[in-house]
């Protein structure tokens, strides 16, 4: 396939590229105690400000590190995502349709419409954007780990002895944590529509390749979470 | 969107009736064996419309293997113009997530939990309960977590038809069907992305 103007990395791609992904970093460092939070730092609370590690230190160590790069990459992918679709939307050679049969622009078309879904589900439906992060102080023998996470809708005090709840109220945060959850699944749908309808064009050009990319990091943050959800 | 007269009109055959009920038993008999489960997630639920769509769910998903199936014998168009009709693309996709589904069960990697809120009468207020999922058999376990994932993955395809031009609708009942089981497969989905109270990851 002839490489075509749009696919150029040019000077002002680098300037615009660094320029939202550090929007995307400031987002993430925004809400980097929910992310801790989330990803089993309790460090928002002064009796649980040290690492929940059990009898397995380096696993539970290693799920924090992994879910905490996972957070923060999402945070720098989202805004990075919007730009690729904005960039791919020229391009290609047959018209309107035929750029998006691009799994790099498909996968940027997939994941903006899930951050959009998210973004507008969790501003406008306050219940829905309260995020639970659970902190159980009762160690139970055999349990795979003693974080649990939830999500849930609340209209009175949780009563528990042994337990206690980190609460992520906020829409932006939240939104970022159930992006990776959404974002992988409709991309695989998408790409898997593309594969078995015959209708996958790979574009030798930077913004391709930069969105299959992401659409490879939202499948894997994906099964991340499907397959190991703790 | 583009309609394509399919070059070999598929009618409703003896054949395609026997799949199509075996399947509809199988849901049945699904949604009845599931029903400890489906009752127990229901208990201190107040959200209907949740408890209307995991026994659908349940229901559906042999129906819509049976479709594809029905879709894939002969008579019928290549395999790449099956692929570009909406329904067969939805149905293929909500295949391969349960297939991903029935790995996750077998491998049991997933610690399954729910939480429930539980109204306490007593001090009248809502109480959140995490129950922790074990021993659910195959048929618990895919009940239990169908939803999202493929109705999300339904709607992905749906978008990638469209954005890309390869909507071609059949005007036959195999491609409306499978249609309708794709629409089914993102409401579901979207229900129970932007439905609480409990979660199936």
């Amino acid at each position: 396939m002839p490489r075509s103007r749009h696919g150029v990395f040019r000077l002002q791609h680098a300037m615009i590229t660094i320029a939202v992904m550090a929007l995307g970093l400031a987002w993430a460092q925004a809400e980097w105690e929910p992310i801790q939070s989330f990803a089993g730092r309790y460090s928002d609370r002064p009796e649980y400000a040290v690492w929940y590690l059990g009898d397995r230190p380096l696993y539970q160590m290693t799920r924090v590190a992994i879910k905490t790069v996972l957070l923060v990459a999402t945070a720098a992918a989202c805004p990075l995502m919007v730009l690729l679709l904005f960039l791919a939307r020229r391009g290609g050679r047959r018209g309107r349709f035929w750029r998006a049969r691009r799994p790099g622009a498909v996968a940027c078309l997939a994941g903006s419409v899930v951050l959009c879904f998210e973004l507008v589900h969790q501003t406008r439906s306050p219940m829905a954007s309260i995020h639970l992060v659970h902190v159980s102080t009762k160690y139970v023998p055999g349990s795979v780990n003693p974080h649990f996470e939830s999500m849930g809708w609340v209209f009175g005090p949780l009563d528990f002895p042994h337990n206690s709840w980190n609460v992520i109220d906020n829409p932006l945060a939240t939104a970022l944590l159930w992006m990776p959850r959404h974002a992988g699944f409709v991309v695989a749908g998408a790409w898997l529509a593309l594969v078995l309808g015959r209708a996958w064009r790979l574009e030798p050009s930077w913004i391709d390749r930069a969105g299959r990319i992401i659409g490879v990091f939202w499948i894997v943050s994906a099964l991340h979470f499907f397959l190991l959800p703790l | 969107m583009k309609q394509v007269p399919s070059p070999l009109p598929r009618r409703f055959a003896a054949t395609d009736a026997v799949i199509l009920l075996a399947a509809l038993a199988l849901g049945v008999a699904w949604v009845s064996q599931t029903r400890p489960l489906l009752v127990r997630l229901a208990e201190g639920n107040y959200l209907v419309l949740r408890h209307l769509i995991h026994p659908a769910a349940a229901f559906f998903v042999p129906l819509t293997l049976a479709l594809l199936i029905v879709r894939l014998r002969r008579p019928r168009p290549s395999l790449a113009s099956c692929f570009r009709q909406p329904g067969v693309v939805a149905c293929s996709v909500v295949a391969i997530f349960l297939v991903l589904e029935v790995l996750n069960h077998f491998l049991d990697l997933t610690y399954r939990l729910y939480d429930v809120v539980q109204l306490d009468k007593a001090v009248y207020s809502y109480k959140l309960t995490l129950v922790v999922m074990r021993g659910l058999t195959l048929f618990d376990s895919i009940a239990f977590s169908t939803g999202a994932a493929p109705g999300l993955a339904a709607a992905g395809a749906y978008l990638a038809l469209w954005s890309a031009g390869l909507w071609r609708t059949e005007p036959s009942w195999i491609d409306r069907a499978g249609r309708l089981l794709g629409w089914f497969w993102i409401i579901a989905g979207v229900a129970f992305t932007v439905l609480p109270p409990w979660s199936p990851y």
